[in-house]
């Protein structure tokens, strides 16, 4: 499974929608609120064994954004 | 689970609101005291500290603007508690201790005016949600 599949995977998860796109924002998707930007920040350090700093975690505001921030890291 | 005892002291109930005069009014009627409401320009929020002999203490916050974590939550769930506060000794210590236990540190430590310029930091675990920090001393 390639990353940006893992990261719809876990996105799918944490905002429990049917389907995710790569082009999900915290702009385009409701379910996407500050709690679960939390919880998915949780997950990934989790799913991937990263540890992310306040300022990647307020960064991360759409997919793209997210797997850039994952490449820097792994 | 291995974490100091000791760590972690309840301090209060952080609680998000829209409007702070109309949160406390049922407060005062049941005898709690409030201090006077203090605008943190650092986390975007307007704060009461609500008090009663006895009982736990609680905050009220109210988002200044759209900025503030504070709006988002309200946006989500509404008027309710946000999180619960804990005082420590050493903060950078608590953050590490706490960072082992895979909670996230959301922002801080940072001075909160309305706490007497002690230090505080904001923490997530996605089993234990939202708690703050703040230093036993300046």
């Amino acid at each position: 499974m390639s990353l940006e599949e893992k990261v719809l995977d876990i996105m799918r998860e944490t905002f429990e929608v049917d389907n995710v796109s790569a082009d999900i924002s915290q702009k385009n998707c409701e379910r996407w609120d500050s709690l679960r930007h939390l919880t998915l920040a949780s997950e990934l350090e989790d799913a991937f064994d990263i540890e992310l700093e306040p300022e990647e975690i307020a960064e991360m505001t759409d997919f793209s954004r997210v797997i850039a921030m994952l490449q820097s890291k792994l | 689970m291995d974490i100091n005892h000791s760590l972690l002291m309840f301090d209060h109930i952080g609680i998000a609101c829209r409007d702070i005069e109309k949160t406390k009014a049922f407060y005062l009627a049941m005898g709690y005291e409030a201090s006077p409401v203090v605008e943190d320009t650092i986390q975007h929020v307007r704060i009461s500290f609500l008090t009663k002999s006895g009982e736990p203490k609680l905050e009220l916050l109210e988002p200044m603007d759209e900025q503030s974590p504070v709006a988002r939550t309200l946006d989500t769930v509404g008027v309710s508690p946000y999180h619960l506060c804990y005082r420590v000794v050493n903060i950078e210590e608590a953050i590490a201790q706490l960072r082992a236990q895979r909670f996230l540190l959301v922002n801080g430590p940072v001075p909160a005016c309305a706490m007497e310029n002690r230090r505080v930091a904001f923490m997530f675990q996605k089993n234990n949600g939202l708690i703050e920090l703040v230093e036993s001393q300046v």
